[in-house]
């Protein structure tokens, strides 16, 4: 097997070499030996990692670390051991530093009782911003968000993502230069979710905004960036392009299931095969666990196996398309 | 990746204002607690039993001046203690505790807002709201019986009416930092309230029962604490009974303590640790 590829960095150690960054991108976050634990349990673990500017996908299964990360980019927590950079400075008791992020955190805290406008007139008062500015801006960020029509209604009228739309407005109101997006299309419909994809890809294209999203769901975040950080139990397992970083998973075994008629005849074709490492019955006769070492292939392959041995397939899943699968296998359990 | 053109322009504004950050929240729960209906009522009734009664009384008796008396009695009376009490404990049940029920720190300390600020802003609201009850009717009461005296000595009047503001202000900060401290302790505001009332209801019951045994007892009654400090305030002096070293702590005790331990405590819960 070949290393990763140059651009994609893989550090099952924790750590990384340096990321070829581009001079025209500025780094957005520096950590490095990054350490945050509460009590017995381990937020982040000897985490590092360089953001530059554009949008970055912070994928990890839950309790991975992702909101322990954001929670100390915003310092509001400190980190036990390690360095931080934000924007080149350090964010812990650097209160001045948070004019430039934009913090939409996943858990819900609006005040339901107030209209959208209220509470954006409440923020904006937070951060100081003259009345007329302020009702400008307002205008600005619910048009950009699409909350225009919806700005004088309560708040516990609104629809999940409604809401979601208000505390990415509430985020961008100060104009930030990052935006952290934790978690942002959880819970919500599939078209809710489409269209906060759109919105996360023009508030960095047409808006100017650096963010850094994060998400449990791998394919969600590939639609909004090709730059990804693998986090998991802690760590930075892996990081850069996510075309890259599929096929780093893709060189590793996979386990497929295949269920359906004849297989017992397809196990014995299969076991001929290069890419085969072991196929094994399950349960029932009907049913096969294959472990192969490059599922290109045996997918490529299958169509022309079905036709010599006559089988009929009822259903063929994959037993590592999970997260946490990907993640045990960039760290090599 | 593609970032071209980027438009993004940063806020140029003034992002220190920081009396302005406060004011937005105090303003804000200020707002809100003149929108409850418990505490309307009780800002209501409170007004007409505890002040508009004693002000047509005490305007009607004849008087020469604004006299100390009658306003120490006024100050120390046990109606304007309960409804302080009473009051105090609603508008400062939620001050904190939404905020822990609902996140919503991440709302202020995800901007550039330090905990001071958080806390001044929200011991604004609640002062404001306070005074609503502890400073404008006692000062109100005071002018309007300055205004119906009969006497020409305007200058007396003035002393007691200065003595009056600075009393009233006392009454309005006298149980905010207890009962906000109360309010940081849990997510339920209900919780809060009972235990702001009961747990200095509490203290005047104990007091009351060991008073007979060492008259300092009086001071484990913040009620008492408030109307030994009108007594010297108006010029009536510090009970002879009573110790002086021990009042003072016991005023710190139920003002300054309580400030301190919950500044550390929004310190701790929302800025980090």
């Amino acid at each position: 097997m070949s290393g990763p590829p140059a651009s994609t960095q893989f550090h099952p150690d924790g750590k990384p070499s340096p990321l070829p960054t581009p001079e025209t991108k500025q780094s957005v976050i520096h950590a490095r030996g990054l350490s945050k634990w509460y009590g017995n349990i381990i937020g982040l673990n000897g985490f590092n990692v360089d953001i530059t500017e554009g949008i970055t996908g912070i994928v990890g299964p839950n309790g991975s670390g992702k909101s322990t990360l954001f929670k100390l980019i915003v310092g509001t927590i400190k980190s036990n051991a390690g360095n931080l950079l934000v924007n080149g400075k350090r964010p812990w008791g650097n209160t001045e530093q948070l004019k430039d992020i934009g913090f939409c955190p996943d858990y819900e805290f609006l005040p339901l009782d107030m209209t959208g406008r209220q509470y954006l007139q409440f923020l904006g008062g937070l951060h100081a911003i003259e009345k007329t500015a302020l009702s400008q801006r307002i205008v600005e960020v619910s048009g950009i968000v699409g909350m225009t029509n919806e700005l004088d209604r309560k708040m516990n009228g609104y629809s999940k993502g409604m809401k979601q739309r208000l505390k990415i407005a509430g985020a961008l109101l100060h104009k930030p230069r990052l935006l952290l997006l934790d978690e942002p299309l959880s819970g919500l419909d599939p078209i809710a979710r489409r269209d906060l994809i759109e919105l996360t890809k023009s508030l960095h294209y047409n808006h100017g905004h650096n963010i850094i999203v994060s998400s449990h769901i791998l394919h969600e975040i590939e639609r909004m960036t090709h730059n990804v950080v693998l986090i998991y139990k802690g760590r930075a397992v892996a990081s850069g392009e996510i075309t890259e970083i599929r096929n780093l998973i893709d060189k590793h075994p996979h386990n497929i299931i295949v269920e359906g008629r004849g297989v017992s005849d397809l196990a014995k074709k299969l076991l001929d095969m290069e890419y085969a490492v072991s196929v094994g019955f399950n349960e029932s006769r009907e049913s096969i666990t294959v472990k192969v070492t490059r599922p290109d292939d045996f997918f490529n392959t299958l169509p022309e196996l079905l036709e010599i041995t006559d089988c009929e397939i009822e259903k063929m899943y994959s037993l590592d398309d999970n997260l946490e699968s990907i993640f045990k296998y960039l760290v090599g359990w | 990746m593609g970032i071209d053109p980027i438009r993004y322009k940063p806020w140029s504004g003034e992002r220190t204002r920081t009396r302005d950050r406060v004011f937005i929240i105090a303003e804000t729960f200020f707002r809100q607690k003149l929108k409850s209906k418990w505490v309307l009522v009780f800002l209501i009734l409170g007004s007409i039993l505890v002040f508009v009664f004693p002000v047509i009384s005490n305007a009607m008796m004849p008087h020469e001046t604004l006299d100390a008396g009658t306003m120490t009695l006024q100050m120390s009376s046990v109606l304007f203690f309960m409804f302080t009490l009473l009051l105090a404990a609603l508008i400062c049940s939620d001050s904190i505790a939404e905020d822990l029920r609902s996140n919503s720190f991440v709302l202020y300390f995800s901007r550039a807002i330090k905990a001071e600020s958080y806390l001044a802003g929200k011991m604004g609201g609640t002062i404001l709201t306070l005074s609503l009850f502890c400073f404008i009717p006692p000062v109100l009461m005071a002018i309007v019986l300055m205004g119906t005296q009969s006497g020409s000595s305007y200058g007396a009047s003035l002393g007691v009416l200065g003595r009056t503001i600075i009393a009233s202000i006392v009454a309005t900060l006298f149980f905010i930092p207890f009962s906000v401290l109360i309010s940081s302790l849990t997510t339920r505001k209900s919780y809060a309230a009972v235990g702001t009332f009961m747990a200095l209801f509490i203290l005047t019951i104990i007091s009351a029962i060991f008073t007979e045994s060492d008259p300092n007892w009086r001071l484990i009654n913040p009620g008492n604490v408030l109307a030994i400090f009108y007594d010297w305030l108006y010029g009536f002096g510090i009970p002879g009974n009573i110790n002086i070293v021990l009042f003072s702590v016991m005023f710190t005790g139920f003002t300054l303590l309580p400030l301190n331990i919950l500044y550390l405590r929004i310190r701790m819960k929302a800025v980090g640790r």
